[in-house]
């Protein structure tokens, strides 16, 4: 019922702006059109009358018609980035005005939350990212191309699997518990999925930073917002593009594994270190004959078995055009990407529609439509722990595929329980979903007067989803394998309807600008899902449940809902002094009471000091904005329904207590108490910055400082195992980010035939747990590489993504033995660091040992062209921060369930004549901890992230096969990556993934228990005006 | 015509926006989150019974409950379980060797399947006062939380000694440790309920009945008596607890079976000699429900096998000949290429256990064995109910006829002659405590006697020298409990003993 009131005071305050700026006198009427020095219709310039607060905007075909007091005898026009000019009207007659560029002034539109707004009078921190950048390179997904191309922005691809997804951390993270990637928009519709978008359709990105940007969107703005807008249809001829290209993707480097001639040879040493006892006869588990069977045969190379070329090709088609009255674009295109991992692969269908219609001078309609299909080949999830990437360090080069009977070979008689084949997972693990997501959305927009415009829209997402499953586990595991196969669907439905009244006056040197929206969202998701194990037979798969021993059906529902007011005001003093305030207050259904609704407000400033005459009359610099802003942004990073207990059901609670031949029964566990109390994450934001042009801006500088604070933390409380191991979300704690930013953009050359330009950014951010309330560490529940401990820690005074553990320190020296011998070590065995000196290396010699946070990250990029060539050079970033590499762990093995081992390492190891080794010796004495820092290594690295050399064929060559434009390019991506990391990819993490124990959110990055790389691509494209 | 689209256009925006507000009530369809009303049904209240029978049981993922090997991890100390010297059981050898670390990942195992179980039994005491059904129904189901919650407190307490206590439904994250006594009072009181509310009979072969209360009873009784908590008089409660069991035994069909051999056979799982038993299933495709101590774990190298676990040569030298050794080890291992090995000949140079592998293990083609299978898992069988009132006895008062006529029921089922019926009390009591040995030999027992009797140091110089995995920690009564698992220290420093 609040949503009700809450209306008619908006319909109150809109009526009453309406009859205040509607009073009438004694009229003329005036029309005219205003085009600019190349006769193209300007859309939006203003047309005022002089001395009066009358005038209109010019429409689509650059046309205004207006009504003014007689006795008026000029009017003004003018539009950024163009001159104004004060034109006689005293004759009455049709108008034909014509402005001329203002050189300047930087002519940029920025969209905005809720609007656009010109750039030079936006107070808040932004990041445009240049349609050009998707225009000059091969995008498979858009996220990505947006690494390294704008500051405070850090773009990771934790899993380079096809489809896979990427991290987007906007200002580092906020939210412990939530998930801090951005808010995504497009053409203003809120939380609607990249993939709709494919490349050809973008026309520009924004990245909203501060709390002055951001808080219009209120209790979903805390980890910025990412605002894509589509390309419409341009006035002129009907113009059909096609870009096509095809790619071919290989692993980015082999990992030195031992042979299998290595492995035998090494593990006989092994075998006789540990087990040799002189009272028993001893045999070498591997023979002479054996060891020169592995070096004539080789063994198993796992990297080779699992990894492939992956061949991606991508076809984009759209037509777009436009008359008087509407202006179309349509666009589809196919993407098919495989992966480097065997039977991995991604599918997208795409298809858009945008159509803008003049209904009347007054009244706009607008339909947008996207359409797209997903369809996945066991690409998610895929760089688990539990993957065929993250088991195979723990298989030698010993063991072959397939056991005599032709099942995966899965137990090794050598190294004791080895399970998850590698290529029997990527084999027998069928996982695939096709995902058809529709959007359309509709807009209506009423210019009751010239300047006061309502918008009235409303938008409808929905995504169906079907998974499927079949694991082949007879063929995987033999006599244990049980078939299963399971099918899901899903229905999500997000509505959106918003409605939004903006007024724009100019009162002399005054322009005011009022925004109001109001915008109510649901979103809705249910399920259902069948779960069969024990098929009567495999080949049925997945398509004929019913044939099959055991049976489970489950479904589920799920609802939100937020209800919410807006405002925001924008005021421009002399275009020097500018000020933006804006609130928005969000209900949501998520919480109780009081805690139920939120304000959100915030405010700006920004000064253009380079307009001041003291600075103006230096002749060196064109450009100088200072801008400060302050404000409240949240974060609902909790479910619906947390505020209520839960209780858990899933198989690990079913039984069947009738016997071993009897169905289990459906069991319903206890989970945890709900808290009645949660409430938003709210952010405040301090933002300052400056942004510097010099000669005619050619050379244009940006630098922010920020800093901000995020309260009220939604934090999981993992109870006990005593207690159920269940999870409490409350708001306890706060997390402080600080950090820096400069970009840069350089014209360094601008001829008619060589142009050259570079750009480049750089970000430093420092995060910081200040409070846990009262907790001084909470444990993540998240455990990689067999450590039955977590290697995160969240601690008050360090940031997110702090490593937790033993602190390795090398082997236990000969000179050592007696200091060993108090910790039961013999010299050779790994030696920790005892922090309570108590000699025993136990729970309390654990603490920190490493963060995953970078010290910063940066960018460069040179766009470089010459006639018709083109070379586009871009390097990305990361400089310091650790990863955990869990490959390497689990290579060194002798551990958890693997007795084997694949790493060189053991050639290193300690011995009485090889004492200067950080390599164990092969020990029964020696302590092994997967949560040690000897599985940390620096995760700096600088990559070539993208190359592409274009040729554009000249006008005269394209006149005569009849295109308007055609470009070949050759495109490299990932093909340099300078680290001193030693596994496959020191962006890729397996902590983005939600089974095998990862998580989404900041807590565990950096963790490479298997992740999917990202792979080196080369990449032929061809693009096609007609 | 542009009039008519603008008035419609305003008319729009105003009818469409009043239209709008949106009503912020979630709706939790299908989530049960009021116990109040959850519980009314009595199928409810049972799907909660069902889950706490399926903590104990464990999971796939092999790291709760008793569904692997590693639930025996903390009492890797006794003679009738080792290990290998290398691979991967080096958290079984650090128990083994009386050397072990709070980190050690796999004896949590037990400790969160006991909890996790007494968790969805508190909840099941209390929340069934909301349930709407036959009174004897719902006592039915009350009593097996009793029972279960009892037999969870029961492994903590003897594997753990101090532990967390609590009986109630909530989030006890500040709780502090509760001493052996309280522990066991409550295990008594648990299984005393038990004993009250449980029928004589279930339908579900799963479900613990009054027998079963009464046997777990007893031997509660029997541990208590004894180290630490040494409540002397405990011992005449464990007797006539066990007489009762015995003498009534056709209420609940108890009996020996006649082949020792018959009871690792699936053939006879939950037979008359199981009173309490795990039930396994391989309903699931990834082994979730399955038994996974029988089969692979339990086999040596030579078979494949992930040589686990087995006895130590001592124990085995002097396990008394005849069907129940028999039955109990197999010392000719099958190798893949088709020849046989002895045990004295192979890899880990010990005998295996034979009592894990029906089901498991086609013993043509040993080395193709399965990892898991729906096997029962016997708690509690009738042989122990014997030889409890046999020693209980002797302990109360001195060995009667009755207490002989116990002990040599199983003694003569295994293939053994009576006992020499002129022993004295200690020399009797000893040869029951032997007698267990034998008789539950790697079923996960014989470590909580040791303790109990303080037979551990005895065990241990008996040892082999030549046992692969050596001991380094002290064989002192302040060393035998586990530690607390290390990331529930973190979470709550109370628990720091």
């Amino acid at each position: 019922m609040k949503g009700i009131r809450v209306s008619v005071y908006f319909i109150v305050g809109i009526s009453f702006l309406v009859s205040f700026f509607t009073v009438q006198a004694q009229e003329v009427e005036l029309s005219g059109e205003v085009t600019n020095s190349d006769n193209e219709p300007l859309i939006g310039a203003h047309v005022m009358v002089s001395g009066t607060d009358k005038g209109t905007i010019t429409d689509f075909m650059g046309k205004f018609s207006l009504a003014f007091p007689s006795g008026s005898k000029t009017i003004t026009v003018s539009m950024i980035g163009f001159k104004s000019q004060t034109i006689d009207i005293t004759s009455g007659e049709y108008l034909k005005i014509r402005l001329l560029d203002d050189l300047d002034v930087m002519d940029e539109v920025v969209v905005i939350g809720y609007g656009t707004q010109k750039k030079e009078d936006f107070t808040g921190a932004i990041s445009s990212v240049d349609s050009e950048v998707f225009e000059s390179l091969p995008v498979t997904r858009i996220d990505n191309a947006l690494s390294g191309r704008a500051a405070g922005v850090q773009v990771s691809a934790n899993s380079g699997s096809p489809g896979g997804d990427v991290k987007i951390r906007i200002r580092g993270a906020n939210s412990i518990l939530g998930n801090n990637q951005p808010l995504i928009v497009i053409d203003g519709v809120i939380g609607a999925d990249m993939q709709l978008v494919s490349q050809s359709d973008i026309k520009s990105i924004e990245i909203l930073k501060d709390a002055s940007a951001t808080a219009i969107y209120g209790s979903r703005g805390a980890n910025g917002v990412v605002m894509i807008t589509t390309k419409g249809g341009a006035l002129g001829e009907v113009s059909v593009n096609l870009h096509s290209f095809i790619s071919r993707s290989t692993l980015p480097r082999k990992i030195d594994y031992l042979s299998a001639e290595e492995f035998a040879s090494l593990y006989n040493e092994y075998d006789r270190d540990v087990y040799y006892n002189p009272l028993f006869p001893y045999e070498a588990p591997f023979s002479d004959a054996d060891i020169a069977g592995f070096r004539e045969n080789g063994g198993t190379d796992w990297q080779d078995e699992i990894f492939t070329t992956g061949i991606t090709h991508s076809h984009e088609l759209s037509v777009s055009g436009a008359n008087e009255k509407v202006k179309y674009a349509i666009a589809g295109s196919y993407l098919d990407q495989n992966g480097i991992l065997i039977n991995t692969g991604f599918e997208r269908y795409n298809l858009r529609s945008k159509v803008d219609i003049k209904l009347s001078d007054d009244l706009d309609l607008g339909l947008n439509l996207f359409l797209n299909r997903l369809k996945g080949a066991n690409n998610t999830d895929v760089g688990s722990q539990y993957g065929a990437i993250g088991r195979m360090p723990q298989w030698v080069a010993t063991e072959s595929i397939y056991d005599d009977s032709g099942v995966f070979f899965n137990n090794s008689p050598e190294y004791g329980a080895v399970t998850g084949n590698p290529v029997g997972i990527q084999e027998t693990q069928q996982f695939g979903y096709i995902s058809d997501n529709y959007l359309p959305s509709l807009s209506l927009t009423y210019r009751l007067i010239p300047d006061l415009e309502l918008k009235l829209s409303g938008a409808l997402d929905v995504t169906n989803r079907k998974n499927n499953y079949f694991n082949d586990n007879y063929l995987l595991q033999g006599a244990s394998g049980v078939t299963a196969a399971g099918l899901s669907t899903s229905r999500k439905v997000r509505g959106q309807y918003s409605f939004i009244g903006n007024y724009k006056v100019s009162l002399g040197n005054h322009d005011l600008q009022f925004t109001g929206i109001y915008e109510a969202t649901s979103f809705q998701d249910e399920g259902f899902g069948a779960n069969v194990s024990n098929l009567n037979a495999p080949f049925l798969e997945y398509y004929n449940l019913s044939l099959s021993e055991n049976q489970r059906a489950s479904s589920y529902y799920y609802d939100e809902y937020l209800s919410s007011t807006a405002f925001r005001f924008n005021y421009v003093f002399n275009y020097k002094y500018l000020f933006t305030a804006t609130v928005r207050r969000d209900g949501s259904s998520k919480f109780q009471g009081d805690n139920r609704f939120s304000v959100f407000p915030s405010a700006a400033l920004a000064w253009h000091l380079g307009d001041e005459p003291f600075i103006k009359d230096l002749g060196l610099i064109n450009t100088l904005k200072l801008r400060t802003s302050y404000g409240l942004t949240g974060n609902q990073a909790v479910g619906s329904y947390g505020t209520m207990p839960y209780f858990v059901q899933n198989p690990t609670v079913d039984y069947s207590p009738g016997g071993p031949f009897s169905q289990s029964i459906t069991g319903l566990g206890i989970g945890a108490p709900g808290n009645l109390n949660l409430k938003w994450e709210t952010t405040r934001q301090l933002d300052v910055g400056m942004e510097v042009g010099f000669w005619n801006d050619r050379i244009y500088l940006g630098a922010d400082y920020y800093e901000k604070y995020t309260e009220d933390l939604l934090l999981d409380f993992r109870l006990p195992f005593y207690a159920g191991n269940g999870v409490i979300i409350s708001n306890i704690g706060e997390v402080s980010n600080k950090g820096f930013e400069f970009s840069l953009n350089a014209i360094m050359i601008d001829k008619e035939d060589l142009k050259w330009s570079v750009s480049g950014n750089l970000s430093m951010n420092r995060n910081n747990v200040i409070d846990l309330g009262e907790e001084e560490e909470i444990y993540p529940s998240t455990r990689y590489g067999d450590a039955d401990a977590p290697i995160n820690i969240i601690k008050e005074g360090y940031a997110l993504g702090t490593f937790y553990g033993y602190n390795y320190q090398g082997v236990w020296k000969s000179s050592e033995a007696e200091k060993a011998a108090l910790y039961n070590n013999v010299p050779g065995d790994a030696k920790y660091k005892d922090v309570n000196e108590d000699n025993i290396i136990d729970t309390e010699d654990l603490e920190v040992i490493g963060s995953a946070q970078p010290d910063f990250i940066y960018g460069f990029n040179s766009s470089l062209s010459y006639k018709s060539f083109s070379l586009n050079v871009l390097f990305q970033g990361v400089q310091g921060g650790q990863v955990f590499n869990g490959m390497h762990q689990k290579s060194v093995g002798l551990f958890g369930q693997s007795q084997a081992f694949t790493s060189p390492d053991h050639y290193d190891r300690w011995t009485p004549e090889n004492e200067d080794t950080d390599v164990p010796a092969f020990s029964t004495s020696s302590k092994l901890f997967a949560n040690s820092s000897r599985w940390l290594e620096d995760g700096s690295y600088v990559r070539l992230k993208n190359i592409t050399i274009a040729y554009n064929l000249s006008e005269f060559v394209l006149a005569k096969i009849g295109l308007r434009s055609m470009q070949v390019y050759l495109s490299g991506d990932n093909l340099l990556t300078m680290t001193k990391y030693t596994g496959y990819d020191p962006e890729a993490s397996t902590a983005g993934n939600t089974s095998g124990g990862g998580s989404n959110t900041d807590v565990d990055q950096n963790i490479d228990t298997g992740a999917y790389p990202s792979p080196k691509t080369l990449t032929v494209g061809v693009r096609i005006g007609f | 015509m542009k009039k008519i689209f603008n008035q419609i256009g305003v008319l729009l925006i105003i009818v469409l926006f009043l239209g709008a507000c949106v009503d912020l009530e979630e709706n939790p369809y299908g989530r049960l989150n009021d116990p109040e009303t959850a519980f009314e049904s009595l199928s409810n209240l049972d799907a909660l019974s069902i889950a706490m029978y399926a903590a104990l049981r464990g999971d796939g993922s092999w790291a709760e409950g008793f569904a692997t090997t590693q639930y025996m991890t903390t009492m890797f100390g006794a003679d009738d379980l080792t290990t290998i010297a290398g691979g991967n059981k080096e958290p079984f050898r650090e128990f083994d060797g009386f050397s072990k670390s709070a980190s050690n990942i796999w004896m949590s195992n037990l400790y969160k399947g006991c909890y996790r179980a007494i968790l969805n039994a508190n909840a099941l005491i209390e929340y069934a006062q909301y349930t709407k059904a036959q009174p004897d129904e719902i006592d039915n189901l009350i009593g097996q939380a009793y029972f279960v919650r009892g037999l969870s407190y029961f492994y903590l307490v003897r594997s753990w000694g101090e532990i967390p206590l609590y009986t109630t439904p909530g989030a006890h994250t500040d709780i502090e440790l509760s001493s052996e006594g309280q522990v066991f009072d409550q295990i008594i009181d648990d299984f005393l309920q038990a004993e009250e509310l449980l029928p004589d009979n279930q339908v579900e072969v799963g479900r613990p009945t009054r027998g079963a209360a009464k046997s777990f009873l007893a031997k509660a009784y029997l541990t208590k008596a004894g180290w630490p908590v040494n409540d002397q008089a405990s011992y005449r409660l464990a007797a006539d607890k066990a007489k009762e069991v015995i003498d009534q035994k056709e209420i609940w069909g108890y009996d020996l079976l006649n082949n020792y051999e018959d009871l690792w056979k699936r053939a006879y799982d939950n037979s008359s000699e199981s009173i309490f038993a795990l039930q396994y299933d391989r309903n699931t495709g990834d082994g979730a429900h399955a038994n996974h101590l029988i089969g692979t774990a339990s086999m040596p190298k030579e078979e494949n096998g992930w040589e686990d676990f087995f006895c130590e040569l001592q124990f085995y030298h002097d396990f008394p000949e005849g069907a129940r050794k028999d039955a109990t080890f197999r010392t000719v291992f099958y190798t893949a290429t088709g020849d046989t090995v002895t045990f004295e000949e192979s890899s880990a140079k010990h005998p295996y256990y034979a009592k894990f592998r029906d089901g498991a293990v086609d013993e043509s083609t040993p080395w193709l064995s399965a990892y898991h299978t729906a096997a029962a898992y016997m708690l509690m069988r009738y042989a122990d109910v014997l030889l409890i009132y046999a020693e209980a006895e002797a302990q109360a008062s001195s060995p009667s006829v009755e207490a002989y006529e116990a002990v040599n029921q199983v003694r003569n089922r295994a293939g053994l002659s009576d006992l020499s019926n002129n022993l004295s009390s200690e020399e009797f009591i000893n040869a029951v405590i032997w007698e267990r040995a034998w008789e539950f030999a790697g079923e996960g027992q014989r470590w909580y006697d040791l303790i109990r009797t303080e037979k551990v140091s005895e065990a241990v110089t008996r040892r082999d020298p030549n046992e692969a995995v050596s001991i380094s920690g002290s064989i002192t009564s302040d060393n035998l409990y586990a530690p607390i698992p290390e990331a529930e220290v973190l979470k709550n420093p109370n628990l720091k003993k």
